[in-house]
């Protein structure tokens, strides 16, 4: 410790942020030089002097009011919303659930009455004579319907697994997920994320799910942080990286098995500004990773979305 | 108005109220001083409170709630300043090379002070104006540290930023405002004016011609 040490570290001194030993060595020198020791005494006046001329202002009566009413505020719009998001989220499903399931009764009544019409040798003209001859055979008869229905079953399938069912399931889902993640992109602050790793790896693990961080860590890559979240309905984890400066956010949530591939290829997307990819693996979870700029390079994920 | 909340919202709040809003004065008076005017105050507490409230569930009882609250604190006020002035950078090349060239005029101060008269003798409104000159960084770690005495530790983790930058920023920023309340205290004759080689040489021949009129004057009579 010597003359320049004590003129570096007499604020860390006097804020007692010291170890033991080190405010032991520092007093050691003042012991031995007066001219340090006068103006540790003159920054220890000083601070005091400081700290009793901060006036301890108190709140106004008119903010606390205010703010007891917007956090109640605040509290009724959660609640409202919540409640919203729960019965439009469910009605949405329920509704594509009914349409789908409606659809599908339609078009499996049209193709049934088709094979009903052109079955009916009356009304169909170019009813070949087998089939006419069908109508009196039983056994001819049942073939032949046995394959007509297998035919209207395939082509009912067909219709279903293009159109009716699994396009309302993509859009909504993915779509969803990478909404969520733009919004938590702009607007999940640091704070309310959890930050320390052991933490996290623990709430990953004891979540029992198959969540883990999207994104492989190195030096241009960064986790920041992560966080648990049930969005309602589907369980989700949020987390923030830092790639070469610049904030990207992953946001994964977990597809039910009976809902099957939603999002069947990786997707690349603009969303308010930010470049969004989307995509799931084979054991159903779905990442939408947000990056800042459109400009943004994807390639740094790559190895993350082959890997699963 | 509350009957309409479900019972766990109303023990959040109630929750809510007990450790948190009890620390409302401390978190105004330094916002007072981080912001220098009383509508931004206002402005970045209520903010403050309502990001609180609403990250809660993040909280955990029983550890430092005031703590929590300051960070929570210190971050708006330093984004959001940082997204409207572009200063970043300039206040990151003034942190390094902590300490050098300030030493030289603390000494002759310390000698010419050594009870710190200049600060003793200043009043609040003072030393309130000096505290907002600075710039933002630095007045940041002042209020954390000299308000409201948290640790370097707990300063780095409001600010986001590494123990000994907040260092830095603390001693900076303290002998700065050294530096304004010493011209106050000079301007109001609290402590003379001192007598520095830089300071003397310029005005030397008129002082001399002073000093001389005044010892022949004291002479004759």
């Amino acid at each position: 410790m010597n003359c320049h040490d004590v003129d570096k570290f007499v604020y860390v001194y006097l804020d007692g942020e010291f170890e033991q030993r080190e405010a032991l060595e520092f007093e050691g020198h003042l012991e031995s030089c007066t001219s340090c020791l006068e103006r540790v005494r003159f920054e220890d006046n000083y601070l005091k002097g400081l700290r009793t001329k901060i006036e301890g202002i108190r709140a106004p009566q008119h903010l606390r009011e205010k703010i007891l009413i917007a956090i109640t505020n605040e509290t009724e719009r959660v609640e409202e919303a919540s409640r919203e998001r729960a019965a439009s989220f469910a009605g949405s499903w329920w509704f594509s659930g009914a349409f789908a399931t409606g659809l599908l009764a339609i078009i499996g009544w049209q193709y049934l009455s088709q094979d009903a019409l052109t079955n009916n040798p009356l009304t169909n003209p170019d009813t070949s004579p087998v089939q006419m001859a069908g109508v009196t055979s039983g056994g001819l008869d049942t073939i032949n319907n046995a394959s007509r229905l297998n035919k209207s079953v395939d082509r009912a399938n067909n219709n279903r697994t293009n159109s009716t069912r699994q396009e309302p399931l993509v859009s909504l889902v993915s779509t969803r997920v990478t909404e969520h993640a733009v919004d938590n992109h702009e607007s999940l602050e640091h704070f309310e994320l959890s930050q320390d790793p052991h933490i996290l790896r623990e709430q990953l693990r004891s979540s029992q799910s198959r969540f883990a961080p999207p994104l492989p860590e190195s030096t241009n890559t960064r986790l920041l942080g992560a966080r648990l979240n049930n969005d309602g309905l589907l369980p989700q984890a949020i987390y923030r990286y830092d790639h070469m400066g610049r904030r990207v956010t992953a946001v994964q949530s977990l597809i039910p098995k009976g809902w099957g591939r939603v999002q069947k290829s990786p997707s690349v997307s603009i969303q308010r500004g930010h470049k969004v990819l989307t995509y799931q693996d084979t054991t159903g979870l779905i990442t939408s990773i947000v990056c800042e700029d459109t400009d943004c390079d994807l390639s740094f994920s790559e190895s993350g979305h082959i890997r699963h | 108005m509350f009957g309409r909340l479900s019972k766990k919202e109303r023990q959040k709040k109630a929750a809510f109220d007990a450790e948190a809003i009890v620390h409302m004065d401390a978190i105004y008076n330094s916002a007072l001083y981080m912001t220098r005017n009383a509508a931004e105050a206002e402005d970045l507490v209520q903010e403050t409170f309502l990001k609180a409230y609403r990250y809660f569930d993040k909280y955990q009882l029983g550890t430092n709630c005031k703590a929590w609250l300051y960070r929570i604190m210190t971050n708006t006020f330093l984004n959001t300043k940082r997204k409207s002035v572009r200063q970043v950078t300039f206040l990151d090349e003034v942190d390094t090379g902590m300490g050098e060239g300030i030493a030289p005029r603390e000494k002759t101060l310390h000698l010419m002070d050594p009870e710190a008269a200049f600060v003793h003798g200043t009043v609040s409104e003072t030393v309130q104006d000096a505290i907002a000159s600075l710039p933002k960084d630095f007045r940041v770690a002042v209020v954390l540290c000299d308000l409201q005495d948290f640790s370097y530790k707990e300063i780095a983790d409001m600010m986001d930023c590494p123990v000994g930058t907040v260092m830095s920023r603390i001693y900076r920023g303290r002998k700065l405002l050294q530096k304004r309340l010493t011209q106050y205290a000079v301007e109001q004759g609290v402590i003379p004016r001192m007598e520095s080689k830089e300071n003397s040489e310029p005005t030397s021949l008129s002082d001399f011609r002073q000093r001389r009129e005044q010892q022949t004057g004291g002479q004759s009579s």
